[in-house]
């Protein structure tokens, strides 16, 4: 039995698929694990996987044009989820791809790969991809950004997943014009977007705090006028914490101006 | 009435939001949209919701009225004429700048303007006309606009803006003509119905002339929407959903929203519901609703002249199961997808992975459960492989108790016939707490 061991990423876990292939051992026999270690199995043959771009780049062509954009994108959706349940995701998807690339081979159509849903790696795959696809539809509406005194806005969040490209997919295409800052604070990740430029992501970002916390003079009102708003919009006789609560926990409320 | 003209956009937002808020519709759907890359906004098909208010309903757009005036007496309304409240207007600029600020801040996916009539319908019409002429050409603002059509304005005002529009609505008000004039003596059937029917034409012809040209500015691409009052005038639900069907199907509407009635102006010439507002009644009028637009019921088959209004106590999916058992059960592994999704417990999503699945492999309850099947509710009606979950009665009476202690019905009604339980009336209904519409809506 052959597990390979590679860096939580994207690019990690593909480039251990890369590798994977390449040994052409049986695949029911093999594993990927990320990170490090924690219980090692007997009989088992550990692999260090070191991560290439290039190896990373080949497997994703392959699944993108084999699977298409679709699956692919799950694939990656799920890849970034964090909850309980995705401990095991990366196999998952491994074992996903597996069987889509020979149905492929078969002359299947692998598009459907995640219709399988019977099969327990897929449906783990799709579980876990629902949990983050849903996650970043709700900081689609829940972000919340601040102008600072230079223009650029801010916007802090806390995401349970590890969602920030699929945030940086959507506001690229719908604030081309603006410079903006989007700051993970659970996992210390940072987009920067420059006016008509896709958005640059950074690891421990390092930011002066002063910079950060100097608001636009016109900040405060906007935000007062929101907040009015969001006062003034409310039914008084239909009045329900708890419907609120459920289409928005709590969790949420920290990152937004209204709450 | 009190006119005030100088007054800073704080007190004007609150008033004129406050005012908007009857409106029940917030949604952001029906178009995608990317950003051309010169300007501000986007819009993504599903909708976004931004925030949720304290009543626990979803917002999305900035929801407002251009003004509170009014020359029309609508009995229901806040803003007629004859009430004595303060009056306020914003300016085109005023409504471009909060939405462009709101916009950018991600507080919002768009602009959600109505108004009440000011001067006259063609006046206001205009109004509305400039400033959304100002968002997208000025402004280039890409994101959604919902736009009410004023009834009474020119054809020509209102195919103006509907090519600068994401949605148009009409209300329809009220179900029927002689509840409208009642309430709404400045009103008529034709005023509301011909713009209805003008948009519909408009968006007929955009989409077939659209196909060679995409650049050409779409006429309302994410359809038009109306609004019906529930509970001020008396007719039954049957009759409220027939009309509901009828907008599908000879106006091609994208949505009909119902508003529980609210007695705002304590006008003693309309009801004074003593529960607040029926929302349960809204509640279930919004499920069934749902079951025309996805699950392909009739009005007809959900309610009837004998039978015109919603059981309190169970949804009108399973009220629809319950009088037809015997077409139960059904065996998941080979019913086809209308009739799965009859199935009270298995929703659109669930039966179309459903249909999927089985096609690649072998179900299992635990298999369904993880599809999104809520087994609870399901077992009941359905086999898979011949086998029910665990052996139950398709019987009325034993289903119903189980559903009804499911939906944590009081004790005294779970102990009730499906017959005693069909006998209870309206009457109960105001007395009856808040229900999770979100849950319901979902999976019926
Ligand atoms: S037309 Fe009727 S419903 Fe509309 S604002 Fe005026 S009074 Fe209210």
């Amino acid at each position: 039995m052959e597990i390979y061991v590679c860096e939580n990423t994207l690019e990690g876990v593909f480039s251990a698929i890369f590798c994977a292939y390449a040994d052409r051992h049986p695949h029911s026999d093999n594993k990927i694990i990320t990170g490090s270690v924690k219980n090692y199995e007997l009989f088992a043959n550990y692999v260090p996987v070191t991560t290439k771009q290039e190896h990373a780049l080949r497997v994703s062509r392959r699944l993108y044009n084999t699977l298409g954009g679709e699956v692919f994108y799950d694939l990656c959706a799920a890849l970034l989820c964090e909850t309980s349940y995705a401990t095991e995701v990366a196999d998952a998807v491994y074992h996903t791809v597996v069987l889509g690339l020979s149905l492929a081979r078969q002359g299947k159509d692998g598009r459907h790969i995640l219709e399988h849903l019977t099969n327990p790696y897929v449906n783990l795959v799709f579980r876990c991809a629902r949990q983050t696809k849903h996650e970043a539809r709700q900081f689609y509406g829940f972000l919340r950004f601040r102008e600072l005194s230079n223009g650029v806005l801010l916007a802090r969040f806390h995401p349970n997943n590890n969602i920030i490209t699929m945030l940086v997919e959507h506001f690229d295409n719908r604030l081309p014009k603006e410079a903006y800052i989007i700051y993970d604070a659970t996992h210390d990740i940072a987009a920067l977007h420059h006016p008509h430029q896709p958005s640059i992501l950074l690891s421990h970002p390092e930011f002066e705090q002063e910079a950060l916390s100097s608001y636009s003079e016109q900040e405060q009102n906007y935000e007062k006028l929101w907040k009015q708003f969001y006062e003034s919009i409310a039914i008084e006789s239909r009045i329900n914490p708890a419907l609120r609560q459920s289409n928005m926990p709590k969790r949420f409320w920290k990152d937004t101006v209204e709450l | 009435m009190q006119i005030t003209t100088d007054m800073d956009l704080l007190s004007k937002l609150n008033i004129l939001s406050a005012s908007a808020k009857y409106d029940v519709a917030c949604t952001s759907s029906g178009v995608d949209r990317n950003n051309d890359g010169s300007g501000t906004g986007n819009c993504i098909a599903p909708g976004i919701c931004h925030t949720f208010s304290g009543d626990g309903r979803c917002v999305s757009l900035l929801k407002i009225l251009f003004t509170n005036e009014c020359i029309f007496n609508c009995s229901y309304c806040i803003n007629r004429r004859d009430n004595d409240i303060v009056r306020a207007s914003f300016t085109p600029d005023e409504v471009c700048r909060l939405t462009m600020e709101f916009y950018r801040r991600n507080y919002i996916e768009g602009l959600f303007l109505s108004s009440g009539i000011l001067v006259s319908p063609n006046y206001t019409m205009d109004l509305l006309y400039q400033t959304l002429l100002k968002l997208r050409r000025e402004e280039n603002f890409q994101g959604y606009i919902h736009v009410k059509a004023i009834p009474g304005a020119d054809a020509e005002l209102i195919r103006k803006v509907g090519f600068l529009a994401d949605r148009m609505s009409v209300n329809l008000e009220l179900p029927t003509k002689e509840s409208l004039t009642a309430l709404a003596p400045n009103k008529n059937r034709r005023t509301i119905l011909s713009p209805m029917r003008q948009i519909q034409q408009g968006i007929t012809t955009s989409k077939n002339e659209l196909m060679p040209y995409q650049q050409h500015p779409q006429f309302v691409p994410a359809g038009q929407s109306t609004q019906m009052i529930i509970g001020a005038t008396k007719e039954t639900d049957y009759q409220i959903l027939s009309v509901a069907e009828k907008l599908y199907q000879n106006f091609s509407l994208k949505r009909v929203f119902y508003s529980a009635f609210m007695n705002v102006n304590m006008d003693s010439s309309l009801p004074m519901p003593a529960g607040g507002p029926p929302l349960l009644r809204e509640h279930r009028l919004y499920q069934a609703d749902f079951l025309l637009r996805y699950y392909r019921f009739s009005a007809e088959e959900l309610l009837s002249e004998e039978k015109p209004n919603f059981n309190v106590f169970l949804d009108p999916k399973c009220d629809w199961a319950i009088r037809h058992l015997e077409l139960y059960p059904v065996e998941v592994t080979t019913a086809n997808y209308n009739t799965l999704l009859r199935v009270p417990g298995i929703g659109v999503t669930s039966a179309k992975r459903i249909m999927a699945a089985r096609r690649q492999g072998q179900l299992s309850y635990p298999a369904l459960k993880k599809m999104g099947v809520v087994l609870k509710r399901a077992l009941f009606f359905i086999t898979l492989g011949g086998r029910q979950m665990y052996p139950t009665r398709i019987e009325e009476d034993y289903i119903l108790r189980n559903l009804l202690s499911d939906a944590k019905a009081p004790l005294e009604v779970q102990q009730l016939s499906y017959r005693q339980l069909s006998l209870f009336d309206d009457m109960m209904l105001e007395s009856k707490g808040q229900n999770d519409v979100h849950e319901c809506l979902q999976e019926l």
